[in-house]
């Protein structure tokens, strides 16, 4: 294979939207046989990319070479007939209809059949999924099928007509770690068969594992680009977002003498977890983790009065409590940063300022319980200037944030009321790498502050980089307590999967 | 024998294989050829219309308005051959009929496609509007005095049957329109790309879109069509009756719009089939005709059918929970077949 001629060539791409501009002097070259992955924050022109690669949008300067032939007017069907072809992250199946009418239909479209031959129809789809190495069952329909199938499909109808580049938009975020592997394996696959691949995605750990070459893009522009193996993963972060990340340990509190701020002993809810015991005190952050369905986010729950506990008992700075509702848990100084911040955290058709103020409506509301503008204003402000919530008033609706603003936001209203115990869930899951930065940031500095902070995670590097202590947790049981100085990234990695089996 | 259970399909046909040996057990009268030939006359139009409404509802759409389309077309026809008395032929006037029909449902489809209007809003004003043009225009009376070649059509059988009491029963010609339309939207739905097409609309509208389906093009033909079956039943309807009248099927398109659902027709658009539909039909025709037959009151039959569409909805409802359980099953097989690999 010639791997020295680009099938792709953009050189100076710009592109702008009603003045603002989206991308500027955008050189990127595609070779065959290359699997290449786009990185960069939210907002950085990523999308904006593809769509002109892929032909949804016509660029406003520069010019676009197909195999050494310059392009005058790049559209989706001259792209999708030049073999690029885009998985998007709905996947574009029809739910209703067969696997083998999913897989073909592109086929059919381009060759404009008008009739149906159901053994054309079959034989196309086998083939597909030959190439891939996969066996589907053809004559199920897709409603069916797990997410991970049905990206497989989309996949397998991507490669049915010959594909030469396959352009992946954040393929991994609905898959389990097996499915992410079983996926990496279909990649490579197509990969050895000469096919390039273009892969977005925000996890630095799965770009490292499957792409060869990385383009990294910043506020429109590109930033970086070369072979994967002269990067490190710091230098991956700072191109990104232009700061160095700060990956040293938290130490935890510093004098012997720091309280013990909760403390639970022999806790048990059925169904959730079993005979659980830890404390955590003051300047602490303690890591629980382990897999999906191990209890970590049961516990999480309980903890905050969703659902109450069964046998053992919870104390607060050594006084007995009991954690009924989350009324409860509130009044008591423990807040709770749940997994899914868009259906349990957020009112998203609300303005930021009344998403912050909603915790502490009592505390600034007058003595008839009427609310003033003014100081719902004042704390808005307060919090998006203190956990730097990247928008320009507080009074847009808080769907426009990105995810990791929209987690702030969040945070923000919790650090109203002024926690002494605040559980995080999974904070960073679906948050670009600046905004995890940020978060990460704010959550140590929190601890230095003195307030005691539990955060549930199955993110590894995340759990090491903040946590002085780790709770493993597997079936509903605390099975280790780890010292985060004791262990390295790896190590605790290795622990974690170790459950699997 | 899993699949054919996971049909829809099987459910309907056993309840209805169980109400046919219920009523027949009960009066002997029920398997008599008189009375088989007796309710296939009556399905007919009903059977028509059923399949301009199937195909609307698995293209993801609905249509409210096909009863005035049927109204409409077939009265304006009429108007034309009966003033001068016994004009134009039986062909014309199914020809002329389909194409008002074709004309007022392609309107439904303009403004649903190209404006993307939501279907129940302009099918509901669209009806309206037709029935409106009808009174308006043409006024409600009845046309009694039918040109010849309607009423020969009427009475001509393809074979007639005679019980032992001396009562004949003709099995009408028009019947074979009822059975081409079938044969045409199942090779049209099963064998033709755009047939795959309006199954990929109802299934996804925006996949449909990005694959490259023309999904416009598509809706507008679905309307038409639509419009074009509605004239044909009201044709087929008006001979059988003897006489254009414009108030006779008022309320119909929520009995179509039953047969269609209880034929096992996602009303959400995307799924069902030719064959689910004449289980439909049959069932809809046995309760309303037969329940006589074992001394059921005739005031009972509404009541019947909805308890019948009640408990099939719970079935459906149920079968979605099953599905969804199974998927997670997949999905933990899938999980430990990958682990062993490991």
């Amino acid at each position: 294979m010639n791997t020295d001629s680009s099938f792709i060539k953009l050189t100076n791409i710009g592109k702008s939207f009603a003045g603002v501009v989206a991308l500027k002097g955008i050189d990127l070259e595609i070779r065959p046989g290359k699997i290449y992955c786009l990185m960069g924050e939210n907002g950085c022109g990523k999308s904006t990319l593809i769509k002109i690669i892929s032909g949804v949008y016509a660029p406003d300067q520069g010019k676009i070479e197909l195999d050494g032939k310059l392009v005058k007017h790049m559209t989706p069907k001259e792209a999708i007939k030049n073999g690029i072809e885009v998985i998007y992250q709905d996947f574009s199946v029809f739910p209703n209809l067969t696997v083998a009418e999913n897989i073909s239909v592109n086929t059919e479209i381009t060759q404009k059949r008008k009739a149906v031959n159901w053994k054309r129809i079959y034989r196309q789809a086998q083939l597909a999924l030959d190439k891939l190495g996969i066996t589907l069952p053809l004559d199920e329909t897709v409603e069916r099928l797990s997410v991970a199938n049905r990206q497989l499909i989309a996949i397998s109808r991507a490669i049915a007509h010959d594909a030469r580049l396959l352009i992946m938009d954040e393929p991994t975020t609905a898959l389990t770690k097996r499915e992410v592997d079983a996926l990496f394996a279909v990649v490579k696959r197509l990969n050895a068969s000469g096919i390039s691949i273009i892969f977005v995605s925000h996890k630095l750990d799965e770009v490292m594992q499957l792409s060869q070459e990385i383009v990294i893009m910043r506020n429109g522009e590109k930033v970086a680009d070369g072979s994967i193996s002269d990067f490190t993963k710091e230098d991956i972060i700072y191109h990104m977002t232009g700061r160095r990340l700060d990956s040293t340990s938290y130490g935890g509190p510093q004098s012997a003498g720091a309280k013990t701020t909760l403390e639970v002993k022999h806790i048990t809810q059925k169904g959730g977890f079993t005979d659980v015991s830890f404390g955590i005190k003051e300047c602490e952050i303690v890591g629980i983790t382990g897999l999906l369905g191990s209890g970590r986010t049961a516990l999480a729950n309980a903890l905050f009065g969703i659902h109450k506990i069964d046998s053992g008992e919870i104390l607060l700075e050594g006084k007995k409590v009991k954690l009924g509702s989350v009324r409860s848990a509130v009044s008591n100084g423990i807040a709770y940063v749940p997994e899914d911040r868009l259906t349990e955290g957020l009112f998203l058709s609300q303005p930021i300022g009344k998403n912050i103020a909603v915790t502490v409506l009592d505390k600034i509301s007058n003595r008839i319980g009427m609310l003033k503008a003014s100081s719902i204003k004042a704390l808005a402000l307060q919090w998006i200037e203190t956990l730097h919530i990247k928008t320009s008033s507080d009074e847009l609706l808080a769907h426009s944030l990105s995810g990791g603003n929209q987690q702030k936001v969040v945070i923000a209203k919790w650090l109203a009321i002024e926690p002494k115990v605040l559980i995080l869930n999974g904070p960073t899951v679906g948050v670009d790498i600046g905004a995890k930065t940020d978060i990460i940031e704010m959550v140590k500095s929190l601890a230095r502050q003195g307030m005691s902070i539990i955060l549930v995670s199955d993110d590894v590097s995340e759990i090491m980089m903040c946590c002085n202590r780790i709770l493993l947790m597997r079936s509903g049981r605390i099975t280790e307590e780890i010292l985060t100085d004791h262990i390295t990234e790896p190590e605790l990695y290795a622990k974690i999967r170790a459950q699997e089996v | 024998m899993k699949k054919i259970l996971a049909k829809n399909e099987f459910y309907l046909f056993t309840i209805l294989f169980v109400i046919c040996m219920t009523i027949g057990g009960m009066n002997s009268v029920f398997f008599s050829l008189g009375n088989m030939v007796d309710l296939l006359r009556t399905a007919i139009p009903y059977g028509i219309f059923a399949i301009g409404i199937m195909i609307v509802i698995v293209s993801g759409g609905i249509d409210i308005s096909f009863p005035a389309i049927a109204t409409l077309s077939t009265y304006v026809t009429l108007l034309v051959f009966t003033n001068g008395n016994n004009e134009g032929n039986l062909l014309l006037f199914f020809l002329i009929s389909c194409l008002i029909g074709m004309l007022l449902g392609l309107v439904n489809g303009f403004f649903i496609a190209l404006f993307d209007f939501p279907p129940l809003i302009v099918t509901l004003a669209t009806q309206s509007i037709y029935y409106g043009i009808q009174y308006t225009f043409f006024g409600s009376k009845r046309l009694t005095f039918l040109p010849e070649y309607i009423n020969a059509f009427s009475k001509a059988g393809l074979f007639t049957v005679v019980d032992e009491n001396g009562m004949s029963y003709i099995f009408p010609v028009y019947f074979l329109i009822l059975a081409f339309v079938l044969l045409l939207a199942f090779l049209v739905l099963r064998y033709t790309f755009a047939g795959r097409g309006i199954f990929a609309i109802g299934g996804s509208k925006s996949s449909a879109v990005r694959v490259g389906f023309n999904v416009k093009l598509l809706q507008f033909l679905v309307y038409g069509a639509s419009g074009t079956i509605a004239a044909l039943g009201g044709a087929v309807y008006t001979i059988m009756i003897r006489q254009g009248n414009p108030a006779s099927l008022i309320g119909l398109e929520m009995t179509i719009i039953s047969i269609v659902v209880l034929g096992g027709i996602d009303i959400n658009g995307g799924k069902g089939s030719i064959f689910g539909l004449i289980l439909g039909l049959a069932f809809f025709t046995v309760i309303n005709n037969s329940l006589i037959l074992v001394g059921i009151s005739s005031y009972w039959k509404t009541l019947v059918l909805g308890i019948a569409m009640y408990l099939y909805a719970a079935v459906i409802a149920y079968k979605g929970k099953i599905r969804d359980k199974q998927v997670h099953e997949i999905d933990g097989q899938d999980l430990q077949k990958k682990g062993r690999k490991c």
